[in-house]
């Protein structure tokens, strides 16, 4: 996937995010406060207005940036710090090779700014299987990572606002963990 | 969805726009940034925020005797860090700033990554947490609520005072072990932004261990009189504060009525008496709300002459009496 395509992807993710803005937030409702669906759509409304970039670095930095003064919350500095993170592999383009080092950049970045490990119930969780899985030699696709984010549902949240309800936090998938589907799956699916 | 509002994505911003024609001594720089206009020369500048619908947090609190600036964030949403860094940087002094942040890991995230920023331009930068919410077992987990606004007031006394960025930082944080608080709640709050309720509640039922985002609390129980529910907050509290002599904030989630409040205000000082409890100071009102949620929250701190007189000392915000 070259930059045009990335950039083109990242784009669409504003209808993706209108699309799921309702379930993001009714997912959020159940177990956070609710707001997941509004601020992801605000973070990609504002990706699609501003964005540029003629290189896949340039476009990762330019997404990170934005995403990071326009989100807020914490899926804003999570997800626009791993945006900016990422920028830093510079590559010519995402290829199923190069892959692993785009998603493990973006993993460790996570880890870091959220203090997150895995099977705290988090974004992270999809993240850390996207991983081992394209460690594995097995080609991502967006049924693997609904798969992925299905599996939050079992787990007892220990970490962010859901942690709050501990056992009652089980039968929910995670709302960050359902934005990353789309995410990952935007980075992922043209390569 | 009823509410008084325009359009759901232009709501903080109209807000901002409604506060600076109530408030003169305000101004609003770079997008939801909301300062005084009479800037501080001297003296370590407090900045603090977070998501908005807690109001009059925290803008509210922008004002002598307490806050510099507050940056406000989309509704029950923590400001991004760009936001907060343009905060830091209009009211920095050359003391330094202290950011007094509410511990929801957005705000922290948002707030710590600001506070980088800043000391990489050269400001001396130190932040504090606000966990006051016991509710949440696990202390380090523990939310920022209705006690920032005491955590707002004490320090920026100490600021008035002369105490520079590392006593402050030193003294607040000490205070802010001190404080709990607790909250419920008997109608959920209506999100402009999404139109949906913050979570459902039967009629006879009420949430205790609420949050201030709208949040569903840690528990639900059958509804109580009024007096039931203080003694139940009060067995929850005076499992974490043992001191009899105490400062007292009884806060109301921002739909109850006045009524109400002077109901609960009453069957408190019942309480207080029957329990042989010494209140030095009790301030009543809406001060950390969560919308047009329907409960309230008491906040215990055990009594200092220093935390009194920092209560006492004159503030030019109205919200704080």
């Amino acid at each position: 996937m070259n930059a045009e395509l990335l950039l083109q992807n990242l784009k669409a993710l504003k209808d993706t995010f209108e699309q799921e803005e309702q379930n993001l937030t009714q997912l959020d409702r159940v177990i956070g406060d609710g707001d997941h669906g509004v601020n992801m759509l605000r973070g990609f409304k504002a990706v699609d207005e501003k964005v540029s970039g003629t290189t896949i670095s340039e476009v990762l930095k330019s997404t990170g940036m934005t995403l990071m003064s326009s989100v807020g919350g914490a899926s804003g500095p999570l997800y626009g710090f791993s945006f900016v993170k990422m920028a830093g592999v510079d590559e010519d383009e995402i290829t199923s090779d190069n892959l692993k080092s785009f998603i493990d950049e973006f993993k460790n970045a996570v880890a870091t700014r959220g203090k997150v490990t895995g099977g705290e119930k988090t974004m992270y969780d999809v993240l850390l299987k996207a991983s081992k899985h394209l460690e594995e030699g097995q080609p991502l696709t967006n049924e693997v990572l609904q798969q992925f984010a299905d599996e939050t549902k079992e787990l007892e949240a220990t970490k962010g606002r859901a942690a709050y309800f501990k056992k009652d936090s089980v039968g929910h998938i995670d709302p960050g963990a359902q934005s990353m589907v789309y995410v990952l799956n935007a980075i992922s699916k043209d390569v | 969805m009823k509410k008084l509002m325009k359009e759901k994505t232009n709501f903080v911003a109209d807000m901002l726009e409604g506060i600076k024609v109530m408030d003169h001594s305000v101004e609003i720089i770079s997008d939801n940034v909301v300062v005084r206009k009479n800037l501080k020369s001297k003296g370590v500048a407090l900045v603090s925020g977070g998501g908005s619908g807690h109001e009059p947090a925290h803008a509210g609190f922008v004002s002598e005797g307490m806050l510099d600036a507050a940056v406000c964030g989309e509704v029950f949403t923590s400001p991004t860090p760009d936001k907060i860094l343009d905060a830091i940087k209009h009211v920095a002094t050359e003391e330094g700033v202290l950011l007094i942040i509410k511990n929801y890991a957005g705000d922290v995230m948002n707030f710590e990554m600001a506070q980088e920023m800043a000391e990489m331009e050269g400001i001396q930068c130190q932040s504090v947490i606000v966990r006051d919410d016991i509710s949440i077992d696990n202390e380090q987990d523990r939310r920022g609520v209705a006690g920032t606004v005491f955590v707002h007031k004490y320090a920026g006394y100490l600021s008035d005072n002369g105490y520079n960025l590392t006593e402050i930082k030193e003294k607040v944080e000490a205070f802010i072990e001190s404080i709990k608080t607790i909250g419920m709640a008997i109608y959920p709050c209506l999100v402009p932004t999404t139109g949906q309720y913050g979570f459902d509640l039967d009629d006879e039922k009420m949430e205790i261990g609420i949050g201030i985002h709208g949040e569903r609390g840690i528990y639900q129980e059958n509804i109580e009189p009024v007096d039931d529910i203080i003694k139940r907050l009060m067995n929850e509290l005076e499992k974490e504060v043992s001191e009899k002599e105490l400062i007292v904030m009884i806060n109301g989630m921002g739909a109850t009525p006045d009524s109400e409040l002077a109901v609960i205000a009453k069957y408190f000082n019942d309480y207080a008496i029957n329990h042989k409890l010494d209140i030095k100071k009790c301030i009543v009102g809406n001060y950390m709300t969560a919308l047009d949620m329907q409960g309230f929250s008491i906040t215990l701190v055990p009594y200092q002459e220093e935390y009194l007189k920092a209560f006492n000392a004159p503030t030019e915000s109205k919200y704080f009496k």
